[in-house]
């Protein structure tokens, strides 16, 4: 149960399961032969290739000694995160303006020591900037408004 | 017609107005996005890219270029003055430029950047005039079987460059060329690993993949860094080297530009590593190893005139052979066959004012370069007072839209999200996505080549070996990474890297 603790125990689970996924994905393509190759041919080796790296890696590895996590990180990567996804959500109902300003604020609370004011008075200008270079001047296709 | 008479040639299509136009706005660009740390080229690059419909292809190229090598000069400002690089490129430039800005030698750092830059990208523009040409002949003469192992070639390459274990970047780049796959197969038709979306039927933007494992992760890096950083000195000192600090500078500069101009033409390569490489070999020739850090001329002068001839010379293996080095030279490669260029060893008969006129331009770019950067220096500087706390949402937003603006699909977006995590889960795990992005790029090419390869030989491998460029090409990659596995190079491989 050491070798659950190592970094590359859990990198070769890692590519052992995108591996795996892709053969699932690819159960029902075509093969083919070297001569005549098929749409399955390329991506089911490259998946086979991956699974055996994987294991290799899960098993004997140790280049990266142990996992260390930093919860610290997760504050960020949930508001980055969950910025971008929040933007493509609103972007078409509630216009590029809008959906800029939230973007920004919310990046900014991503940061350590968030000034709320200053945060708002960057997401109004920051917002109002794109809309003016990205709609008015590079004709971006986007409503400005919600509709 | 020889490679330096028709540079001249060139040179008249870059001193077109409209080119001169594209040009200098390109390296403004460049420079900016190279001063504000987390906006790379590749997010600026796709962001411009349908700017680029309205121009003629020749100044598209050229606009595109004069962004990513003025992104390398505006790199080693921020890094020189904040301590903080702007571009990746410029990591190293941190280590001894930012210790000359304290001891008020700032000025004399820029300018020796600045020279240094100006130096390789002359030396670059030139060997591109040169090696082009024949390297384009031999090109016209390659079958599948020969682009197949070039790009072998090429991911080996990006594998042993990699930072850290060898069999994990090894999984990168298999990975890369997995996620390449998805979407409808070319020859057939067939849908493969598209979860059933309509969106994924075309397969995955390189926009996406690396701006999601590249720039949202940057900005991850970064976002709880706070803000230790700040300007060295609100007054700089007289910008003009001293005939002493031209003197040890100079064979620091020649070196670096031989570096990165080697080391831009692999694919996988290009700026980034060559500033690694170039102040590795300046610590190792050194008389007094143990003074780089303290702000040593040479360490600035070396990285920097490396990553500026690696990010032209870069451009070599697109222009001639049609195969994008990295993810920047991939977008530059979309950017053309959106106007119908398809770059290649034809394009230089079909296109000759394009080919020539690009590489000339690169040379007139480095020359407003010199003049934006030099003079201009205060500004730039103001800007990085501007906090990164500050900056980074505006990063995002960038990002954002830079996603969206290449198909103007809101599904590229969540595409981001997850690469952005993606990209979190592998800086965890020790991986390196260069590899990755690498594979990426060239997976469609190198699956249709190798198909072809196999279906004209009737399913017979051998043709790999028994095709004398191809058994060349495919015995270096041999080489490298037989090489690179050898015990003694393997140690010092790793202490390179920790450096």
């Amino acid at each position: 149960m050491e070798r659950l603790r190592e970094t590359d125990f859990w990198a070769g689970f890692l590519c052992m399961a995108v591996g795996g996924v892709a053969l699932l994905l690819l159960a029902d393509t075509r093969m083919g032969t070297m001569a005549a190759m098929g749409p399955g041919f390329m991506p089911v080796w490259l998946a086979r290739i991956l699974i055996g790296i994987g294991a290799v890696v899960a098993l004997f590895s140790r280049s990266s000694g142990p996992l260390t996590l930093d919860a610290r990180v997760l504050r960020p990567l949930v508001l980055l995160i969950g910025g971008i996804v929040l933007y493509a959500l609103a972007l078409r109902p509630a216009g590029f303006a809008l959906t800029s300003f939230a973007l920004l604020l919310l990046a900014a609370a991503a940061g350590r020591g968030v000034r709320w004011l200053e945060a708002l008075i960057v997401a109004a200008l920051g917002s109002a900037a794109a809309t003016v270079l990205f709609i008015s001047i590079l004709k971006i296709n986007l409503p400005v408004w919600p509709s | 017609m020889s490679g330096l008479g028709s540079l001249l040639d060139g040179l008249a299509t870059a001193f077109a107005p409209i080119n001169l136009l594209a040009c200098f706005g390109g390296a403004l660009v460049g420079t900016l996005i190279g001063v504000l740390p987390g906006l790379g080229p590749v997010a600026t690059i796709s962001i411009l890219l349908p700017v680029t419909y309205y121009l003629d292809p020749t100044a598209a190229l050229i606009m595109l270029a004069g962004i990513y090598y003025g992104a390398q000069y505006g790199g080693s400002t921020a890094a020189i003055l904040v301590n903080l690089p702007g571009e990746a490129s410029s990591v190293v430039t941190c280590l001894d430029g930012y210790q000359m800005a304290r001891q008020g030698r700032a000025g004399k750092a820029l300018a020796i950047s600045a020279i240094g830059s100006f130096f390789a990208g002359c030396v670059a523009t030139i060997l591109i005039a040169i090696f082009s040409p024949p390297l384009i002949a031999v090109a016209q003469s390659f079958s599948a079987v020969e682009y197949t192992s070039l790009m072998s070639l090429g991911l080996v390459g990006a594998m042993v460059l990699a930072r850290g274990s060898l069999l994990k970047a090894f999984a990168m780049t298999v990975l890369g060329l997995l996620l390449s796959l998805v979407g409808t197969d070319p020859e057939v038709g067939t849908r493969r690993m598209t979860l059933g979306l309509p969106d994924l039927y075309d397969g995955m933007g390189f926009v996406v993949v690396a701006m999601g494992l590249f720039g949202i992760a940057e900005i991850l890096r970064n976002v709880d860094s706070g803000d230790t950083r700040a300007l060295v000195s609100a007054k700089l000192d007289r910008p003009w080297p001293t005939r002493r600090d031209l003197r040890d500078a100079a064979p620091a500069i020649g070196r670096g530009t031989a570096v990165g101009s080697l080391l831009g033409v692999l694919p996988g390569g290009g700026a980034i590593l060559s500033s690694f490489a170039a102040y590795a070999i300046e610590k190792r020739i050194a008389r007094h190893p143990e003074r780089f850090g303290t702000g040593v001329i040479e360490g600035v002068a070396a990285p920097e005139a490396a990553n500026n001839a690696g990010a032209q010379t870069s451009f070599i293996p697109m222009l001639t052979l049609g195969i994008p080095a990295n993810a920047v030279m991939a977008l530059m490669v979309g950017a053309l066959m959106l106007h119908g260029v398809t770059p290649g060893p034809t394009l230089i008969d079909e296109k000759p004012e394009l080919f020539w006129g690009v590489i000339a331009s690169m040379w007139l770019g480095n020359l407003m370069l010199l003049v934006i950067n030099l003079p201009l220096v205060g500004l730039w500087a103001r800007l990085l007072l501007v906090p990164y706390r500050v900056l980074f949402p505006g990063i995002l937003l960038l990002c954002c839209i830079g996603v969206y603006s290449v198909n103007n699909n809101v599904f590229d977006l969540y595409l981001l999200a997850v690469f952005g995590v993606l990209g979190f889960v592998l800086a965890a795990l020790d991986f390196e996505p260069g590899p990755l992005v690498l594979g990426f790029v060239l997976g469609p090419l190198l699956e249709e080549n190798f198909r072809r390869a196999m279906a004209l030989s009737d399913g017979d491998g051998s043709v790999f070996v028994t095709r004398p460029i191809s058994a060349v090409v495919l015995a270096i990659a041999v080489v490298l990474l037989a090489f690179t596995l050898m015990p003694a190079v393997r140690r010092q491989r790793e202490l390179a890297f920790k450096e």
